[in-house]
């Protein structure tokens, strides 16, 4: 099987940015990428875009083709990923099996997202599309109100409090200081978090990730090629997982534990031949606090019920046993839905490369992204390695 | 033979009209599905049977919406949960309360069907006394 490197990462920051598109996102983003790989536009053998809804965001469907043709006159082809907030990371994924098909053999990858210029309960409108419409939509159900049933599940099967929700966002806020993209730059304590607003009982404001515009890029290659045309310190991709579920919650296995976050993680681990424990830092999908603490049990990190105490003993931190969302996570870094999936591997290619600046995480052989779509209907999960 | 043919949802929706929950089971694996399907999921039979459902369950998980969608503006606050019905399949609905702290898991819960509603579900629960 033909082995891919990543050559070059970039990002735009995250945030409200006021009058810009989606393709100038694109533009930025992938800009920065091939600059950081030594390349152009003109290297490049097919894209690859992760957004959720510029139709309705931006009145802007067909994005893929939009974006290729800004980047080049050669008609290569141009693939729009759409999963919920997994576009990104499957938009990866596709990348990486084109390349392992040899199909093609140097890709951009591109997620990208523009959400602020919409209000936020036409934001929150197009967000609940994520959702089942037949089954969940009618009753009134939210994002934060998804995420709230399986948050009050676990709390009643394991005894999770709200205050190990609000340290996951604590403890992102603090990594997302020191992240220059990142949206907020601000440090919050747990009796902020356990008094701001209430948006689905009994998760806060400050549980929820925010709305944002950004874009993220990666350009990938074959290893063998890696070495060849950049400069760049090469990453492999050594493994990728990924699965689906029911969209709607109810007709799950469980309410307490997402599936297909497990099955993905469980794929990867296979193909990269590791444990979960060989894993250095991981990159894990927080659009809530609870969503960080269910998914660090599904990925292996720790016993169902453990995630909690584990955030609350530190386990999490930047410094602690397995390191998550060094970057700030969705949480603090920002959640341009297409781009965060892009972005995650963008921040552990940092951390691999050893130029994660104040965010790095010492001794990184092993970076793990994990990427999510709806209440837990997609799973993508990539195991990231340095090259020796 | 399947009783259920590709047009699954609108059996589904039909049903609720006439106050009736209806799911699917797998004469082999047991296997239910809401809605219901024309196979099974899990065992790929297309030995399905269409069941009606008893209005009887308790709550699973609930939650309280403070800030709905633009839809349900007017409506904010509510509870929405996730109903395990005496046949052991499951269900999101909204769930009617006076006080939030009748609100628990394990409470019991009868359906109620108000058929006039179009903008939302016609399917909710109450609590049982």
């Amino acid at each position: 099987m033909r082995r891919v490197a990543i050559i070059g990462v970039g990002l735009t920051k995250f945030g409200n940015l006021g009058d810009i598109t989606t393709r100038e996102l694109f533009y930025e983003s992938s800009s920065k990428a091939l600059k950081d790989a030594g390349l152009s536009f003109n290297d490049i053998d097919a894209i690859y875009f992760g957004n959720l809804d510029s139709s309705r965001f931006e009145h802007q469907c067909h994005t893929a083709a939009i974006n290729a043709s800004i980047a080049t006159n050669r008609l290569i082809p141009a693939t729009r990923v759409e999963d919920a907030c997994a576009s990104g990371g499957v938009a990866v994924a596709q990348g990486f099996l084109s390349i392992v098909a040899g199909i093609h053999d140097t890709v951009l990858v591109v997620g990208a997202e523009k959400m602020t210029n919409l209000p936020t309960g036409d934001v929150t409108d197009v967000l609940a599309t994520c959702a089942d419409d037949i089954l969940e939509v009618p009753h009134g159900i939210t994002f934060p109100g998804l995420y709230a049933l399986m948050a009050r599940a676990h709390m009643n099967t394991y005894g999770t409090t709200e205050e190990q929700l609000a340290m996951v966002a604590v403890k992102n806020h603090k990594n997302a200081l020191d992240n220059p993209y990142a949206q907020f730059h601000k440090d919050i304590t747990i009796e902020k978090v356990l008094s701001s607003l209430m948006v689905a009982d009994p998760l806060k404001i400050y549980d929820c990730s925010p709305i944002s515009d950004g874009g993220a890029a990666i350009v990938l290659t074959t290893l063998e090629k890696a070495e060849k045309i950049s400069n760049a310190t090469p990453v492999e991709i050594v493994g990728i997982g990924q699965s689906s579920d029911t969209v709607d919650l109810a007709s799950r296995k469980s309410l307490t534990s997402i599936q297909a976050s497990k099955v993905a993680a469980e794929r990867a681990y296979k193909m990269a031949n590791i444990k979960p424990s060989d894993i250095d830092v991981a990159e894990v999908h927080d659009c809530f606090t609870i969503a960080e603490i269910i998914n660090t049990e599904d990925l292996g990190f720790f016993n169902p019920g453990e995630g909690g105490p584990a955030v609350e003993n530190g386990l999490t931190k930047r410094d602690g046993d397995i390191p998550i969302n060094p970057s700030g996570g969705l949480k603090a870094k920002g959640h341009p839905i297409g781009a965060s999936g892009v972005a995650q591997i963008v921040e552990l290619t940092h951390q691999i490369r050893g130029t994660a600046g104040k965010r790095q995480v010492s001794g990184v052989k092993y970076g793990l992204a994990h990427n999510m779509g709806g209440s837990g209907a997609t799973a993508v999960v990539h195991i990231l390695k340095e090259v020796n | 033979m399947s009783q259920i043919n590709e047009k699954f949802v609108l059996l589904y929706l039909n049903n609720l009209k006439e106050k009736k929950i209806v799911y699917s089971e797998c004469q082999e694996c047991k296997q239910k599905s809401i809605p219901p399907l024309p196979h099974c999921p899990s065992c790929n039979s297309t030995a399905i049977e269409l069941k009606e459902a008893l209005h009887h369950g308790s709550i699973e998980t609930y939650t309280i919406i403070n800030i709905p969608t633009t839809r349900f503006e007017k409506e904010a606050p509510f509870a929405v949960g996730i109903i395990k019905l005496t046949e052991g399949i499951r269900i999101m609905a909204r769930i009617h309360y006076n006080d939030p702290t009748e609100l628990k898991i394990g409470a019991k819960v009868i359906a109620q069907f108000d058929t006039e509603r179009k903008d939302s579900s016609i399917l909710s629960f109450k609590l049982e006394k």
